[in-house]
Formats: structure tokens, sequence, C-alpha cells
């Protein structure tokens, strides 16, 4: 009469609806009674249906569905990394946080000297550059998060404002994730991640590494990170150096 | 013939695309495998007739060959993400944060149990995911229980525990 303590196998099957008829009402009876299992089951339950938006959330970038199936995917970018080296300019972009950043002795003139370094060695290394890949978040009227993690150094993210309707975003290799708000793109290879924010966005933050490189709220924008400009309205963060 | 196969494979490709790229986590693999599935179906008898399971047990056993054969270490997220500043006490951010890290666990487990879940995901019963990954049918049932209980393990550690590729 006192059914046994639910095991991995019954749990899951329960709730995948694979038990017969009789084993649910065994379960049922046993779950009514019991706490431990009763709560156990519905954890396990919760983190099925989270796992569900989890999974949703996993799409390929859209150049992968796009791609013919026959062919590979488009090849190097020498044009975009060799833009980079030619415009590195010392940033002017005004805010307190970029006049501290020029102050001599100051970070900004370090990575600056690390970054020339990197894209040096980017450009003269003559290796088949990954393939670039792109995603597109429509702004919508919330927040927008764009996240790059796992940028090794030589990766740098370039943020221009833009009178188009939509975050674009592209990097060479790196995995992509999105939810509502958010494009998260992992481990881009080293070169230029490109992201491209409508001016008109009221709210939007783009992080990397870890580390917060813009934020803007209403007509506030904050630029904490050490950059360079390139042309206005265009910003350039490299990754700096060490995996995060 | 071959129109017939192409037919098939363009029915499946884009679900075909998604389940792979969920499964390892890099489009090039992704692509790769896809390209060996439609090659595997024009071989095959009848391939106007294969079903989405046929796809995603071909595919399945790509990606555990590959696997196998380079002995890849987990490259797949990095398990240091950090988290980029105090939080905001902002539901949307709270809800962020916890699927990516529900993902982070679902890429530290073993293939296997990616498969299975993602299997389970797709919509496939146990009989059929069975058949896909080649397992005793009544198998599966621990399995799936299993690794949801080492996902919630890798949730509560913090994120991944480092485990390569089985």
């Amino acid at each position: 009469m006192n059914d046994a303590h639910l095991d991995d196998a019954r749990v899951a099957a329960y709730l995948d609806g694979e038990l017969p008829e009789p084993a649910v009402e065994e379960v049922e009876r046993h779950v009514e009674a019991c706490g431990p299992c009763r709560r156990e089951l519905e954890e396990l339950a919760d983190l099925s249906d989270r796992l569900d938006v989890a999974v949703e959330g996993v799409q390929p970038p859209a150049e992968l569905l796009d791609a013919r199936i026959h062919g590979k995917t488009a090849g190097s970018n020498r044009g975009d990394y060799l833009r980079a080296a030619v415009f590195f300019l010392l940033l002017l972009v005004g805010g307190t946080a970029a006049a501290d950043a020029a102050l001599p002795g100051s970070p900004v003139r370090d990575w600056l000297g690390a970054a020339l370094r990197d894209v040096a060695g980017l450009l003269s290394s003559g290796n088949n550059l990954p393939a670039r890949r792109g995603m597109a978040l429509p702004a919508g009227d919330g927040a927008v998060e764009v996240r790059v993690t796992g940028a090794p150094p030589g990766a740098t993210v370039r943020v221009q404002l833009t009178a188009g309707d939509q975050v674009d975003v592209s990097a060479p290799g790196g995995t992509y994730v999105t939810d509502p708000g958010l494009i998260e793109i992992r481990r881009p290879a080293a070169g230029e991640i490109r992201v491209q924010i409508p001016r008109t966005l009221f709210s939007v933050r783009v992080t990397l590494n870890g580390r917060l490189l813009v934020e803007r709220a209403a007509d506030t924008l904050r630029i904490p990170a050490p950059a360079t400009d390139d042309e206005p309205p265009d910003l350039l963060f490299p990754a700096g150096g060490g995996p995060s | 013939m071959s129109t017939a196969a192409e037919r098939a494979f363009r029915q499946h490709r884009a679900a075909l695309l998604r389940y792979v790229y969920r499964l390892t986590g890099d489009a090039e693999e992704a692509e790769d495998v896809a390209q060996e599935t439609f090659l595997r179906l024009l071989e095959s008898d009848a391939p106007a007739e294969k079903t989405w399971g046929w796809f995603c047990t071909v595919a399945t056993n790509l990606v555990r060959d590959r696997n196998s054969k380079r002995k890849r270490r987990r490259r797949l997220l990095s398990r240091f993400y950090r988290r980029s500043l105090p939080r905001r006490p902002d539901k949307v951010m709270e809800h962020r944060e916890a699927l990516t890290q529900l993902r982070e666990a679902l890429y530290g487990l073993p293939t296997r149990d990616r498969a299975l879940l993602l299997l389970r995901a797709e919509g496939f019963r146990y009989r059929e995911i069975a058949e896909i990954l080649e397992i005793a049918p009544n198998s599966v049932g621990p399995l799936v229980g299993r690794a949801l209980r080492k996902l919630r393990r890798g949730l509560a550690g913090g994120g991944a525990d480092g485990r390569g590729e089985s």
C-alpha cells in the first residue's frame, strides 16, 4: 500500500507521459502522501519547462540556414581587418570616462599598443580567417543587450549607431544565442565583431567578456571601457589579454 | 531519383541544421553534418520515404563519430562566464541570467545526454529516442531522469564541471 519513492525512471516517464494509466495513478497516489517526492517531481517538472525555453533560444545564425548546402560559407574578410588597422585613432568621444582614459599613463595607451600589435599580427599571418556570421534583432520597444563572451585577444568590438530599426550583429565564428531583447555571441574568433544599433533605440547595453562597453538609457550614454574612435559615431573596443 | 531525395532533404533541412547546431553549438559542424547526412540520404534506398527520425538518427551518429575521432575537449561555452555588473533588480535580466546558466549546464553534459534531452525537446517519444540513439527502449526513462538531475546539479554547482565529450 505504501508505494515506493520515485526513481529517475518513473519521474521522467511520468513527466513525459510515457507511463501507462495504472502506473500514473500509482505515482500520483504516492506523491499525494510523500512531500519529498512531490517536491522532487515539481522541481524536475519546472526544470523541464525551463529547459524547453532555453533550447528554443538556441537558434542557428541566419547564414547557416541560408548557405547553399553544397557550398562552403564565405571565406576571409581581409578588407575588414585592414580597415580596422588603418583607422586606429585616439578616442575623442567626450564624457568623463573618455577624458580620464586619455590622460598620460592611462590604460588606454597600454592596450592601444597591444591592440595595434594584435591587428598587425592578424593581417600578416595570412591564414584563412573564419567566416563571418551575423544575427539581427528587431529593436522593438524594450531594452536590448548585446553580450559577447569568450572573446580572445585580438578580437575587437565595433559599435556603430545606425539609422535602421534593428540591432545587427556580425562576428567571425562564434555561437549565437538569442532571447527576447538579447543577442549573445560566444567565443568569436579573433577579428572584428560589429554591433550596429539604431540611433532611436532607447535602452541598450553592450558587454564584452563581462565588461560593460556601452550603456544607453534614455538620453544618457555611458562608455566606461576605454575605446579608440574610428570615425564618429563608431567606437572600437579590444578584447584585451587573457581568455574570459 | 535525386530530385525526390533533394525534396526530402529540403523538407527537413532547416530543422536538421537547428537540431545539430543545438547539439554541437557549432555552425560549421552543423553544416558539415547536414551535408554528410544529405550524402547518406542519396546513398540510401527509398530516400523520399525517410522520416524526420531517420535524419536525427544519422545526424546524431555522425556527431558521435566525429566526437570520438577527434576526442575533442568541450569547447562550447566559457565555463568562467562572468556577470557584467551588479545585477539590476530587473525581472528580465534575472530571467536571462537563469536561461544562460541553464544553457551552460546543458552544454556541460556529455553529448549523449544532451542528444537525449534535445530529441525529447523535439517531441520524440521514448521508443523513437531509443531507436535513434540505439539504446534499449526501457533505458530511456532512467537516462532522461538522470540527465535532468545532472542538469540540476550543474546549475547548483554554478556552471559546468568540465567533463569532456563522451
